[in-house]
């Protein structure tokens, strides 16, 4: 993971306006900052809270996106119990709950992508700082953008044309028959997004230098 | 074989360079696929990739013991098992780091993260040794060690995408990772009781608690031991499987965070985003390390590596010893999961070629990624405290994991020499 | 010399591996001297995906499962229809002469080249603890099912369907998740799930049976010289639906041995039983006879695969 560096351990961003200025895109981990270096720990849990607003470069899509994924998260854990309490005690399963988890799985992972995109969030090993130090920050910050653009640019795409085979085939899921495409399009739209997340990060850093 | 090399070096200085460890690999897993294959095979195997990874039932465990592991956090339960195992071993010297160790592992059975383990457990630990003048490298030092248990004692993240990268019995390998964590942890109070009776000023005596007062710590973590009975023994007598388990999990986590309240609607709203958000950083990592096996797959390396040992003749032991020391060596610099997600695909082969049992392999596996966690230079666990500790440096916190990292060399070598000590429990089943 | 990727989900010690695919990729190279050689990988997808692994060009040749992907295979289905052939060898070789003659024409391997097609062993009726003696004992009892006709074989005998792929079969039984499985009794052998199977009741015919194959990426396929595509094809066709058709006999055979000797009590259905789990699942049959989805005459095709299946059970030895 990420190594978490005090420097880079602040609060969770507030709102989109603290982005519009270059020197205050976060670098490193919002969420795992750890208390004790400063961050408010207001539960006495050891964790930081959990930041629920706009992010960077999405801004408040960010907030529609944490309230889908939640509420994904939450139907996975409520479906799982519903069938296996419905399977003990009234002989009655949810029929094609490991189908209705499936496509659950595919919205949470996706609709979560974007979110950890523009929070910066993708593991990474900062090896090259404890080599070099500081000065290599920008090259970092660099082949990190690249790298992520090209890997979710790529997704977004083959993601989209794997959709439009599987509606050219009228693909279905074999219990419950559902038409499985609009799945990958979703997936496509979300890398999507979170590739446009990036490039606005990009867009309103430079906008703040020259200005 | 050359062709893996160099997509080892590519993917090397991708990640040096800062690359996030998933499009490293993705990246280079899609090009070298590209240059054997063909783009367009390769372009489309990306798409597959990506899509079917995610679509996945069987997976769906990863993000409900997440969650299951942030409610039982965010119920304050770090604290209740420290104070439960203080209240024991308190008043021996060095009782405080073993307290520390043991809470560690209680921790541990009721969550899927060796990092969160860590991090939570530092809150409530670090006070009370500072209190009791206890040296900051022994502290941090038990701290960061216990919180690799995270990933042995199940639930266990590491050991499902062990099991599905090697189609493994995910319900075995969690039963199995049962004596083999406890043993770690009885390893480690070992290692604190050595450095202390070395060196007395590093562990002083804390003070004794009660017999009622153990018993009313005991109290406040019965929760804990009733959700691993029904976690644990729901997959171990056949109630339900792995999956199923991790939503029972995380359902009962939640009616436990609920009675010993302050789980407002707020709190349990972040939580479902924190889980969301790292179960995504996992699957974006899984998808990665998929494309990278799949093009040392179409290389041939396994292939060629297996060939390779069938010629020698050296003995299956030393074959498994020299693949332990690259685990251990690597482990020095890379990042558990990605270690482990790079490696499984090439070395698993030979293992099974070997015949050795591939659930015994997962559980060596992933105490190599435990030692990783809290070696030098690349420690996660000892950069969890550093970030939770700022005024501790971290040749300090290093200097106080010596004891464990030897410990857990003295248990890696138990483990392989008496595979009973793993496969017991998994033989009951 | 070629060298063609086999992308193989199925472990290679899986006699399917062992004794169909490896000596069918050494039969390839024999035929073509050598100048085609078929290596082995790890599967490079879900076995779902297989299909559009093949199709795509990730891999050269795959195995698949056709109900893993039934949307494309309407027509395959007729082979997967209950109460057809008692063993293996006679559903698949009268099959793929069906094929040939009428399923071919629809296309529906569209982008892939069907070296191969076949069906296991007829499935039948394996429970936990409890006997089935009338259709009633079978009403609340969760069976795992998998896809297409395993799971009408499943919605039509009333039982509460519990879907699970085949690798967790063994989890969900063993373990009593489910209290049963349709499956031919071989697989309940080899996922060794034996030891929690009390009871097999077994069908005439069987509940249903899967259709599987071999197929080439088509761009691989029409790369070949005519040569090299006659030498596939005299190791290929229904002579590899013989070669894998004899293994699932084979194992079937062995399996239900091995079962008995180790307690499972196997019983042929019949009588009121028999009549009412037909009276149950002949409805699949006239559907799929009903369904005009497909280009070609559904009624000839059936017939023609009855009559075919007649022929070669009475000449159980012919190969033509
Ligand atoms: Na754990
Ligand atoms: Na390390």
């Amino acid at each position: 993971m990420r190594r978490p560096r005090r420097a880079a351990c602040r609060p969770g961003p507030q709102g989109p306006q603290e982005y519009l200025s270059a020197a205050s895109v976060p670098r490193g981990p919002t969420r795992r900052c750890l208390t004790l270096s400063g961050n408010p720990d207001p539960d006495g849990d050891g964790l930081a809270p959990v930041h629920l607003g706009a992010e960077p470069g999405l801004g408040p899509i960010a907030i529609v996106l944490k309230l889908f994924v939640a509420l994904v998260v939450l139907f996975l854990a409520v479906l799982t119990c519903v069938d296996v309490t419905g399977r003990y005690f009234f002989n009655h399963p949810v029929s094609g709950a490991s189908e209705l988890t499936e496509f659950g799985m595919g919205l949470l992972i996706f609709g979560g992508l974007p979110l950890v995109t523009a929070r910066r969030e993708h593991v990474s090993i900062d090896l090259l700082d404890i080599i070099v130090g500081v000065k290599a920050k920008g090259l970092q910050t660099v082949v990190m953008l690249i790298t992520s653009i090209a890997g979710l640019g790529l997704m977004c795409w083959r993601l989209w044309l794997k959709g439009d085979a599987m509606a050219r085939y009228s693909d279905t899921s074999i219990f419950l028959g559902v038409p499985l495409a609009p799945f990958a399009w979703f997936m496509s739209v979300m890398a999507g997004v979170a590739v446009l997340a990036l490039v606005v990060q990009i867009v309103l850093r430079l906008g703040g230098r020259n200005a | 074989m050359l062709d893996t090399l160099y997509g080892f070096l590519i993917v090397f200085g991708l990640l040096m360079l800062g690359a996030p460890i998933a499009f490293g690999m993705a990246l280079v897993g899609f090009g070298g696929f590209a240059l054997i294959v063909g783009l367009n095979p390769s372009l489309a195997m990306l798409g597959q990739i990506a899509y079917e990874t995610t679509m996945s039932d069987s997976l769906s465990v990863v993000p409900l013991f997440i969650l299951m592991g942030n409610l039982i956090t965010r119920a304050g339960l770090s604290r209740a098992l420290f104070e439960f195992a203080n209240a024991f071993l308190g008043h021996h010297r060095g009782g405080l780091a073993m307290a520390t160790v043991v809470a560690c592992g209680g921790f541990a059975a009721v969550s899927g993260s060796s990092m969160a383990t860590s991090a939570t457990m530092s809150k409530v630990a670090i006070p009370s040794m500072r209190r009791f003048n206890y040296a900051d490298s022994l502290a941090a030092g038990s701290i960061a060690a216990g919180g690799t248990l995270g990933i042995l004692i199940p639930p266990s993240v590491i050991l499902v995408l062990y099991g599905t990268l090697t189609s493994t019995d995910i319900g075995t390998l969690f039963v199995a990772g049962v004596l083999p964590g406890i043993v770690g942890m009885l390893f480690y109070v070992g290692a604190v009781q050595v450095a202390t009776r070395l060196n007395p000023e590093i562990g002083p005596r804390g003070e004794r608690t009660a017999w009622p007062q153990r018993l009313t710590a005991f109290s406040r973590i019965w929760g804990v031991a009733v959700l691993f009975a029904l976690v644990m023994g729901g997959i171990y007598f056949g109630a339900f499987t792995p999956t199923e388990a991790a939503g029972i999990g995380a359902g009962g986590a939640f009616l436990f965070a609920l009675l010993r309240g302050g789980l407002t609607i707020r709190k349990f709203y972040e939580v479902l985003v924190e889980t969301a958000i790292t179960s995504t950083m996992m699957f974006v990592l899984l998808i990665g390390a998929i494309l990278f096996s799949n093009f040392i797959n179409v290389a041939g390396l396994p292939r060629e590596l297996s060939a390779m040992i069938s010629g020698t003749e050296a003995p299956p032991l030393v074959i498994l010893v020299i693949i332990l020391a690259i685990y251990i060596v690597l482990g020095c610099v890379l990042e558990s999961l990605s270690m482990m997600l790079l490696t499984v695909p090439i070395f698993f082969p030979i293992i099974q070629q070997l015949g050795f049992d591939p659930v015994w392999f997962g559980i060596i596996v992933v105490i190599v990624i435990e030692i990783s966690l809290i070696t030098p230079p690349i420690g996660m666990n000892a950069f969890v405290l550093r970030a939770t500790l700022p005024d501790i440096p971290i040749q300090t916190i290093f200097r106080g994991l010596v004891p464990f990292i030897l410990a857990d060399i003295l248990r890696l070598a138990l483990l392989v020499l008496v595979p009973w000590v793993t496969l017991f429990l998994p033989s009951l089943m | 010399e070629t060298v063609l990727r086999f992308s193989n989900w199925v472990p290679m010690t899986h006699p399917l591996s062992s004794d169909v695919m490896v000596p069918w990729a050494k039969e390839v190279e024999e035929a073509t001297d050598g100048r085609i050689k078929i290596e082995f990988v790890s599967p490079l997808g879900a076995p779902p995906a297989h299909l559009d692994l093949a199709l795509n060009g990730v891999a050269d040749i795959v195995f698949i499962v056709h109900s893993y992907t039934s949307d494309r295979f309407p027509l395959m289905e007729l082979g997967e229809l209950p109460f057809i052939a008692p063993d293996s060898r006679t559903a698949s070789l009268a099959f793929w002469d069906t094929y040939e003659k009428y399923i071919a024409a629809a296309h529906e391997h569209r982008g892939v080249h069907l070296l191969g097609a076949w069906g296991h062993g007829p499935a039948h009726l394996f429970t936990g603890s409890k006997e089935i003696t009338s259709l009633e004992d079978l009403q609340g009892m969760k069976i795992r099912v998998a896809g297409g006709m395993s799971k009408n074989a499943g919605e039509g005998l009333g039982v509460v369907p519990f879907f699970a792929p085949s690798s967790q079969s063994y989890e969900v039984i063993s373990k009593g998740v489910a209290d049963g499985i349709l499956f031919p009794t071989e697989s309940v052998y080899n996922f060794k799930i034996g030891p929690a199977i009390k009871y097999a009741l077994k069908i005439p015919g069987g509940l249903y049976r899967s259709i599987q194959g071999i197929v080439m990426n088509e761009a691989v396929w029409d790369g070949l010289s005519d040569e090299d595509k006659a030498a596939f094809d005299s190791v290929s066709g229904k002579h590899l639906a013989a070669l894998a058709a004899t293994m699932w006999d084979t194992q079937d055979k062995i399996g239900e041995e091995e079962l008995t000797k180790a307690g499972t009590k196997f019983t042929t259905a019949s009588g009121p039983l028999l009549d009412a789990i037909h009276e149950k699942l002949e409805p699949y049959t006239e559907a799929w006879l009903a369904d005009g989805s497909g280009k070609i005459d559904r009624k000839a095709a059936y017939d023609y695969f009855k009559e075919r299946i007649a022929y070669y059970e009475a000449n159980p030895e012919a190969e033509d």
